[in-house]
């Protein structure tokens, strides 16, 4: 279960620029949960995952995982239990190694690196099925070096890397905005089926409005650090694209063009 | 004729010495993608403990390995500076290579130089084993050294990359946005490789005075500008399907390629003093040529994919 309590995330504190990127925002997820999170641009959206993930530390507030306190836990300690996608493609994957050390590496997220060797038969073995399993293709090139791979293959193994090992919290910060619509649909059908029937807790933040909708059981809508809206369950699944657009009007967030042409 | 030759011979021991460290500048600046310019000192450091040490009658292997243990203590403190105390690579590299200077110097009790004529070297084990002369054939048994130093450096280098902790250094130069968020601690990896880095630094540094007989302060003196000719010059040579231990055979060779090109425009007439403003021009036009190469494949790269922001 992740538990947010009061997070409060400021920039450029004492200076004219000082920016209050998260006010007060609370949380409850459980287990199997997926969320949806929109809001303009600007809005604290990354600037949550980031407190979530650790690359960010916190002015206020704690994040609760399973009980577990860990809001001052160093990013690359977290990895244990959060996993990311990240939005531009060529974050989440090493360009210079090949595919199948990608996917080592992220075989031992979580684990002790030793000095055995860095990627095993049994794992080549495992790899080429899972890839396999994803129908993109990846399989037949696990020796390539991924800096050679499009954008979607990218974004698909990072995917893939992601989930490997099962995390606690998968996060997807706009992890299609980079790509064109057709591998985006691909991308996105990735995520549902790996996300579905899942043990873990998934955050998704989507420009798309409709995406926000038809993904996941629980929605929330940020503007200027604040939650304006949370919505789950039944309620979430009725939602228009309508609705949310009134809600953020409520709010009083202007929308840029880039919501509103996604939709 | 035969002076040429022996100029080259002699060329081939240095470029082979020259290659333990170009290997400790490839690490850094190619695997890890951090612009160490420690070893400067660091080989200087490598080359004094040497020299205090035989003089003072140690086993000359011993003295190598406490060598490279001093070096990997000089990559500690730069690895630190950067990663602890958040002071820039080039700087923390910098303020090191200043500090070392002075403790060089402290570690030749405050002397420039101290030369050890007359005590073993390692060399001394092959002059025995085939009945040579350890000052008449220095260069060929100079070559026999580093052919073995080199080729073990290479194997346990190519061994410890394809470990998990290898990768995960590897994985931090390539990407440390997404070592991290695999687990991988980066700041101990990059402490580890300026460790390793240094560690070949100061091992170059003792094979050189156990060449000469003597260290001294100055020894290291644009260490950083002949490890990155070295580098470039073997870049030349080195595809990206070669496998690792190709690759870093083919650094030894690029620093003994950038000997025999220096030996022979000397044996040509050229005044030594020019030889560093040519090696650094050889340097700046080799660096600027794969970044205007990647300028316009970034460009190429940006067109298929849509408005990556962030
Ligand atoms: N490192 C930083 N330094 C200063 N200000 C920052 C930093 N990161 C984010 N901000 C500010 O914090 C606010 C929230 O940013 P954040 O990136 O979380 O927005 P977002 O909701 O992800 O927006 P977008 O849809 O554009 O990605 C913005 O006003 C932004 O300018
Ligand atoms: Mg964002």
């Amino acid at each position: 279960m992740l538990k947010i309590e009061n997070l409060t995330k400021m920039f450029n504190v004492g200076e004219t620029t000082e920016k209050i990127a998260l006010n007060n925002v609370c949380l409850n997820l459980e287990e199997g949960d997926f969320l949806t999170i929109i809001g303009g641009n600007g809005a604290g959206k990354s600037t949550l995952l980031n407190c979530i993930s650790g690359v960010l530390s916190v002015d206020e507030g704690k994040i609760l995982l399973d009980g577990q306190d860990i809001t001052n836990l160093a990013e690359y300690k977290r990895a244990s239990y959060v996993s990311r996608v990240f939005q531009n493609p060529l974050d989440g994957t090493a360009g210079g190694m090949n595919i199948e050390e990608n996917l080592a590496l992220a075989h031992r997220r979580g684990k002790k690196r030793g000095l055995g060797w860095g990627i095993t038969k049994q794992e080549r073995q495992l790899f080429h099925k899972l890839l396999s399993e994803t129908g993109l293709g990846l399989e037949n090139l696990m020796a390539q070096k991924v800096s050679t791979l499009s954008g979607g293959q990218r974004q698909s193994l990072a995917l893939v890397m992601a989930v490997l090992v099962q995390p606690k919290i998968l996060l997807l910060d706009e992890h299609t905005a980079a790509l064109d619509p057709k591998t985006a649909k691909t991308v996105l059908e990735l995520t549902e089926k790996f996300t579905k029937n899942s043990k873990f807790i998934t955050i998704m933040v989507t420009h798309n409005m409709n995406d926000a909708i038809k993904f996941g059981n629980k929605l929330l809508m940020m503007n200027q650090g604040y939650v304006v809206f949370q919505a789950s369950g039944e309620e979430k699944a009725n939602l228009k694209v309508a609705d949310l657009i009134s809600k953020f009007s409520q709010a009083g967030a202007v929308l840029n063009d880039r919501i509103l042409l996604n939709n | 004729m035969e002076h040429f030759l022996n100029a080259s011979v002699g060329g081939i021991a240095l470029g082979l010495i020259w290659g333990v460290l170009a290997i400790g500048v490839y690490l850094t600046y190619r695997i890890l993608d951090f612009a160490d310019l420690t070893v400067d000192s660091s080989l200087a450091t490598g080359g004094v403990v040497s020299a205090v040490l035989i003089f003072n009658g140690l086993n000359p292997i011993l003295a190598l390995l406490i060598s490279c243990v001093a070096g990997a203590l000089a990559g500690l403190v730069t690895a630190l500076l950067n990663t602890k105390l958040k002071i820039p690579a080039i700087l923390s590299g910098i303020l090191t290579m200043s500090a070392l200077y002075s403790i060089n110097l402290k570690i030749m009790d405050n002397r420039a130089n101290v030369s050890f004529f007359g005590k073993p070297t390692i060399n001394g084990y092959w002059a025995d084993l085939f009945n040579m002369s350890v000052i008449g054939d220095k260069n060929v048994l100079t070559i026999i050294t580093c052919v073995l130093v080199c080729g073990a450096v290479v194997g346990v280098l190519y061994w410890f990359f394809g470990t998990e902790y290898g990768c995960a250094v590897r994985a931090t130069g390539f990407n440390s946005t997404m070592a991290k968020a695999q687990g991988i601690n980066t700041d101990l990896t990059k402490i580890v490789c300026l460790m390793i880095s240094n560690g070949l630094a100061a091992l170059a540094g003792g094979l050189l005075a156990q060449h000469n007989q003597s260290g001294d302060v100055n020894m290291g003196t644009g260490t950083i500008v002949i490890g990155l000719a070295s580098v470039i010059l073997a870049e030349t040579l080195i595809k990206d399907s070669f496998p690792f231990w190709l690759k870093l055979a083919l650094v030894v060779v690029g620093s003994v390629v950038y000997r025999l090109i220096f030996t022979i425009a000397v044996q040509l007439g050229m005044h030594t003093n020019d030889l560093k403003l040519i090696a650094t021009i050889i340097i700046i036009v080799a660096l600027v040529v794969p970044k205007v190469k990647k300028h316009f494949s970034s460009k190429k790269l940006k067109g298929g994919l849509k408005n990556v922001k962030n």
